[in-house]
């Protein structure tokens, strides 16, 4: 029979190679996770009858995918970062972004995990160097990525985000759950989604089917 | 699992993580440990007496029992639970961050043309040299993730059996 002491020594010897060199920061695995959602999301808008392609800053088509380790700015020109552009039929064509500050009601820049706005909205921001406007701005995901169950101050910090978007859909995500957290966005009528993980199809479906009902009311308003 | 030996686990966990750079995780734990966990326990409710003037005479005299309520409490985590955080931790850093990094790069290439997997680079958007994250070499990675995985559920099975 193994041991605790053998099974530690398994660990030990496995732990090296599993883990990524470039996971050894939390910001590292939560920009892994965001790429995860903005996938999801993107999916969806494929889902819902999107025609999807992927540009980068300068207008070229991506190969490979550039994102932001830290919130940036939409019109930022120092790295070609990638988005998608995202159009439905006789619909104002949308664009996806990793990781952009977006300016609140309030006029405070706040940092949008991953975001679904106006492509119109989009390129004035590129054009003239401004933040995009709440206003314009239909996904609003914030994701959290932690190792334990995340504290109830996120999700206060959420709602005070959602409060100053105005998006049509904000949502709050995470990788693991908390009773708490889950009990106050639920009295709050926030969207949130919890447990989001590759192993977890019956959540990611879930969220995936959210996004999915967020472009649904976009083509049927617009 | 005895006192003893679940306190040596839990050593050899930290170093373990420590040894590969994850502090990070380890803040993460102890941050839930402080917090502790949210628990229900039963308390014994009372009730103030305004009129009676002799029972204001001693603090103990003014509060009679009311009855019983579960009411939230916050409850230590126990050696055995502590562990359990560990390994829970090690899942999510190692194991289904890179599940996720593989999901991502999957979903995003098929969105993209559906030949393969994306290459996928994360960069700091300032002036700073900084080496990009890369997500090419995540398949090469999974298996080492599943087998990660299976041993930490061995270990898991452990503490909760005995």
């Amino acid at each position: 029979m193994t041991s605790s002491s053998d099974l530690l020594n398994q660990i030990r010897a496995t732990l090296g190679r599993a883990v990524s060199p470039s996971h050894t920061s939390r910001s590292d695995v939560s920009d892994v996770f965001e790429a995860y959602i903005f996938a999801l999301v993107v999916e969806a808008a494929r889902v819902e009858g999107a025609n999807v392609h992927f540009r980068n800053v300068d207008g070229s088509v991506t190969s490979t995918f550039l994102f932001r380790t830290s919130p940036g700015y939409l019109h930022s020109r120092r790295r070609n970062y990638s988005y998608a552009v995202i159009e439905f039929q006789n619909k104002p064509t949308l664009e996806a972004h990793l990781g952009v500050r977006v300016s609140g009601q309030s006029s405070v820049a706040h940092e949008c995990d991953v975001s679904v706005l106006w492509a119109t909205e989009a390129q004035m921001c590129r054009n003239d160097r401004v933040l995009p406007r709440a206003m314009s701005v239909e996904i609003a995901v914030e994701c959290k990525f932690y190792t334990t169950s995340v504290s109830l101050g996120l999700a206060r910090s959420f709602i005070g985000l959602a409060a100053d978007l105005t998006a049509n859909h904000c949502y709050f995500v995470v990788n693991t759950s908390s009773v708490n957290v889950e009990k106050l966005l639920a009295r709050k009528g926030k969207h949130w989604n919890t447990m989001v993980i590759p192993a977890n199809g019956h959540e990611v479906q879930r969220l995936r089917n959210t996004f999915q009902t967020a472009f649904a009311n976009f083509k049927a308003k617009n | 699992m005895d006192q003893q030996e679940a306190a040596e686990v839990e050593r050899r966990l930290r170093e373990i993580l420590r040894e590969n750079g994850l502090e990070w995780v380890l803040e993460q734990v102890d941050e839930a440990i402080r917090g502790g966990k949210f628990g229900q326990r039963e308390a014994t409710t009372l009730k103030e007496y305004y009129e009676e003037a002799e029972l204001y005479l001693s603090l103990d005299g003014r509060f009679a029992t009311k009855g019983r309520a579960k009411l939230t409490a916050i409850e230590d985590y126990s050696a055995r639970e502590r562990i359990r955080l560990l390994i829970d931790a090690t899942e999510q850093a190692a194991v289904v961050s890179t599940y996720m990094a593989s999901e991502a790069s999957q979903r995003l290439g098929e969105l993209r043309n559906g030949n393969g997997p994306a290459r996928i680079k994360f960069v700091a958007d300032d002036d700073a040299e900084e080496l990009p994250t890369d997500l090419t070499e995540v398949d090469e990675r999974s298996q080492d993730a599943d087998r990660l995985r299976e041993l930490l559920d061995a270990l898991r099975d452990m503490v909760d059996d005995q």
